[in-house]
């Protein structure tokens, strides 16, 4: 067959078939859908990867040895599993959908992992900026009953009152204003994660204006057990949330 | 159809364009590739003529349908071969075909490969066309099918990237692992001559 007989059977089935062109708007549109789901998973990805950075640095590194016996255990035992399994699979989603961009597969799996981490960070600073990782475990803890169960390290963690550690809600101030100064000692209602309140003692002189010491607030308690339900507390710190409400950070005696 | 257009002078971009306002130019198109891909899909394919002739026209028709689909960025050339690569082995997977896809080389492609590949001194007259081919055909599919874009269908790194939708930094790697395993192969088949 020659190339004229062949092209000429070519036009014969193109016409006699009736075929057409795809109409250019449905390749737009796939690509589209691509590149926005790429987008998507990356932005949920990076939002993954700023908690996973907010977790790991308020990880209170310089009390592992209250919680665990040795630093290795405590950081596997601390790491926010949850939040790297949706990182992971975000990010797999994410180079998926780049892949089938019309123009994606220029990029190397590593040069794409490396651009979603940067922007992660990027991302991840803006979140933490404005307390968004903060809020999206809120919506979490109390839209998926099973993530209590996956993210509840910490909580464990800081429930060990016979190692010095404990974590809660202030029930109950000793006094029914805010702090402005004390000088001798601060008392409180602290109520658990097991809904058990114990009173705990702050032996301070320090000035206290920490907006999260007052009633209601969460926090952790660094200091050693004293009785049944009392505690004597050497450090009171704030549970940690984004970084618009981290500005005051410790109390000390 | 418009007999009196002279394609000699257009490049493949421009036939593209004219076929999306008529689609009698795309004869051009055809008759520009007819031959080359059938060659191509032979080659890696190993069918018949009239197996690969209709292979062929399935890629035409495939090619025809996604014209609007064509990115500008690319060179045509590529994107025609991409579409008749991918049409190709998915052919051998929806026919479930046993056989896996095996290179074909014909005698013209040996001074090709030993001049290309710098092999003067591995292929010499005591390799023959078959036994080259036997050595291809036993290195790893991807190593094959680099080795084959590279040196005997002879495209540079941009391309074959565009053919087979890898980062250029890959197919470099890919290019470079072969040559190796294909030089490995050599010297022991050559022990066996």
């Amino acid at each position: 067959m020659t190339d004229t007989d062949f092209s000429q059977k070519i036009m014969s089935a193109i016409k006699d078939e009736k075929i057409t062109l795809i109409p250019r708007w449905r390749f737009l549109a796939k690509d589209s859908i691509f590149w926005f789901g790429f987008l998507l998973c990356a932005t949920i990805g990076g939002l993954a990867f700023s908690v996973v950075l907010f977790v790991l640095t308020n990880n209170d590194w310089e009390i592992y040895d209250k919680a665990e016996s040795n630093l290795f255990v405590f950081f596997f035992e601390t790491l926010p599993y949850f939040w790297l399994i949706i990182l992971v699979l975000f990010l797999a989603v994410a180079y998926f959908n780049l892949r089938h961009t019309k123009s994606g597969y220029h990029y190397h799996l590593l040069f794409v992992l490396g651009a979603v981490i940067l922007a992660s960070i990027f991302l991840g600073a803006i979140f933490c900026v404005f307390g968004m990782n903060h809020d999206l475990e809120n919506v979490f803890r109390s839209q998926l009953p099973f993530y209590d169960v996956v993210a509840s390290q910490k909580e464990a963690i800081w429930n060990r009152p016979e190692k010095g550690i404990l974590s809660g809600y202030i029930a109950e101030l000793d006094k029914n204003e805010k702090i402005e100064k004390v000088s001798s000692s601060v008392s409180f209602d602290l109520q658990d994660a097991s809904g058990r309140i114990w009173h705990v003692i702050l032996v301070t002189s320090t000035v206290l204006r920490q907006k999260f010491f007052e009633d209601g607030s969460r926090v952790k308690i660094v200091g050693s057990q004293i009785g049944s339900d009392s505690f004597q507390a050497d450090e009171v710190r704030p549970w940690p949330v984004g970084l618009r409400r981290l500005a005051p950070q410790l109390v000390s005696p | 159809m418009n007999f009196n257009f002279d394609e000699t002078g257009k490049t493949d971009e421009e036939l593209v364009a004219l076929t999306l306002k008529d689609q009698e130019y795309f004869s051009f198109i055809v008759k520009r590739y007819s031959v080359k891909l059938k060659v191509y899909i032979s080659r890696i394919s190993g069918l018949g003529s009239e197996d690969a002739d209709d292979l062929l026209q399935e890629v035409f028709i495939k090619t025809y349908r996604h014209l609007n689909d064509f990115d500008g960025n690319l060179k045509f050339s590529a994107w025609i071969y991409r579409i008749a690569r991918n049409h190709t082995i998915s052919h051998f997977r929806k026919n479930k075909l046993k056989q896996e896809l095996q290179l074909q080389l014909d005698e013209n492609v040996m001074e090709n490969l030993s001049s290309d590949f710098d092999l003067e001194k591995e292929i010499n007259d005591n390799m023959t066309k078959d036994s080259v081919q036997a050595v291809l055909n036993s290195l790893d599919a991807r190593y094959r099918e680099v080795l084959e874009l590279k040196f005997i269908e002879g495209w540079d790194y941009r391309q074959i990237s565009d053919i087979l939708k890898k980062p250029m930094g890959t197919v470099a790697t890919l290019i470079n692992r072969a040559k190796k395993k294909f030089k490995d192969q050599l010297k022991k088949q050559k022990i066996k001559i």
